[in-house]
């Protein structure tokens, strides 16, 4: 019996478990520059300093602060505020009480999206989508058309800052970014259309660079029903009668969301997918699209259009132009 | 044969039967009425085709144009496409929608977008009633 109980015990502290429990500060230090090597964006050596640093922290900062975010639709602009903690690649969003969002919180990981509905009672799970932001500002900053400078921001959120900004060779303000130089956090953030008009924003109202995180910080309630985006997609397809046609399942984007949405008057199914820090949308309506009418698109954007039996297809990402054919082929196009 | 045996066959009794057979025969006139029904219908004919003629500058031209039409509506109209609004509002409407949701994602990072608070603002507009069976799983 004694015999048998060495033996076991032996066993136990040979195993991985074991072991990994053992070298578990360093595993974290490995998985954490694992994560910073993973970033699908390169940070270029001309890059002002605070803009590296701020590149560089993504997946590792940890804060808890109040953000207020503006976007433009048309010429209205909304505004909603939110509350964010943040720890590496974990974050956690709620609302305010007065805002009709209270009550909704989301949970990203590196691996997932979790947006709880407490209304529905319902948890909408989808990929992550934070990388997105960040590669989009890396790929913009490296790119040799655009100039990037670096200068004293002043004070945001009562925290001082480095203003960086991106301007195109017309000298045309592309977008500001107000960075905290210790941290890399960006705390302000402007986005501006090519006539120089301010098409979005961030901006943080209150900060703290070292907050207290407690591991329930990433729980959500149970008992609410888990939807994705695909379950969503086959319930759209079916009860707005739609062909049902999406991205291959082995192409690099994934399905983030999907939506009937009403443009032009015409009801169109919008399924948005990303990945690699590219955005692709395919668009399907019965109404015909005329291809020809694709011109003047922002730099970057294509698009690829088709028609099958009764409805009318559209791609369009900021992907290479012999991807987006490809893609477009291979869903009938 | 001379003059007088041809006159003794002649008046031989079986060219008298003959000759008298031919003569009992009914003579008949000749009857040209069917020629001229015939001229009636040939002008009838004629004052039909220079009618036509006469109004072939319009009609060929108009059945010309007519088939041109139909091959036209053949070649590209297709039916069953939809009305398109044709002037390109659809299309830039698909853009701007790229554009907007792009940026908005951009900006908000792991936060909140208008489309995502569109779609949950409102419980009761909740377009699914999801049953368990549809979403497999809770958590």
């Amino acid at each position: 019996m004694r015999l048998l109980l060495l033996v076991a015990a032996m066993i136990a502290a040979s195993s991985p478990l074991h072991s990994q429990a053992q070298f578990r500060p360093r595993k974290l230090i490995q998985q954490r520059r694992q994560i910073r090597q993973n970033h699908p964006w390169r940070i270029a050596p001309q890059l002002p300093p605070a803009l590296k640093k701020a590149l560089g922290a993504v997946g590792t900062i940890r804060y808890q602060g109040t953000r207020v975010i503006e976007t433009r639709n048309g010429l209205n602009r909304q505004q909603h505020t939110e509350y964010v903690l943040n720890d590496g690649m974990r974050s956690r969003i709620e609302f305010p009480e007065d805002s009709p969002l209270h009550g909704q919180i989301i949970i990203e990981t590196a691996s997932e999206r979790l947006h709880y509905i407490p209304g529905r009672n319902v948890i909408e799970r989808g990929p992550p989508v934070v990388d997105e932001a960040y590669a989009r500002l890396a790929q913009r900053a490296a790119n040799g058309n655009v100039v990037v400078t670096e200068v004293p921001g002043g004070a945001v959120a009562n925290v001082p800052t480095e203003l960086v900004t991106l301007t195109n060779k017309q000298g045309e303000t592309l977008q500001k970014l107000w960075i905290e130089p210790g941290s890399g956090m960006i705390l302000k953030r402007e986005l501006y259309t090519r006539g120089g008009v301010l098409s979005a924003s961030f901006e943080f109202t209150q900060v703290n660079l070292n907050p207290r995180i407690d591991p329930t910080d990433w729980n959500l309630p149970r008992g609410a029903r888990i939807v994705t985006p695909e379950i969503k997609l086959v319930e759209l397809i079916r009860r707005g009668g739609f062909a049902d046609v999406r991205l291959p399942a082995d192409s690099p984007y994934k399905l983030e969301a999907a939506r009937v949405q009403k443009i032009a008057d015409r009801q169109v199914l919008v399924q948005q997918y990303a990945g690699n820090g590219r955005r692709v949308v395919l668009y399907q309506t019965k109404a015909a699209v005329d291809p020809g009418q694709f011109v003047n698109l922002p730099n970057g954007v294509r698009t690829f259009a088709w028609r099958s039996g009764a409805s009318s297809f559209v791609l369009m990402g900021d992907i290479a132009e012999n991807e987006i054919q490809e893609l477009g082929h291979r869903m009938g196009g | 044969m001379d003059e007088r045996e041809v006159d003794m066959r002649l008046a031989a009794p079986g060219q008298i039967q003959v000759r008298e057979a031919v003569q009992a025969l009914p003579e008949e006139t000749v009857s040209l009425a069917w020629r001229s029904e015939l001229n009636v219908r040939l002008r009838q004919t004629a004052a039909r085709k220079r009618r036509l003629d006469l109004y072939g500058w319009i009609w060929k031209p108009t059945a010309g144009l007519a088939v041109a039409g139909a091959l036209a509506v053949a070649l590209f109209v297709h039916p069953g496409v939809g009305g398109s609004a044709g002037n390109g509002a659809l299309e830039r409407g698909l853009v701007n929608q790229y554009i907007e949701t792009t940026t908005a994602r951009e900006i908000a990072a792991d936060g909140m977008t208008p489309n995502e608070a569109k779609d949950s603002s409102d419980s009761s507009s909740n377009p699914f009633d999801w049953d368990q069976e549809d979403v497999g799983a809770t958590l």
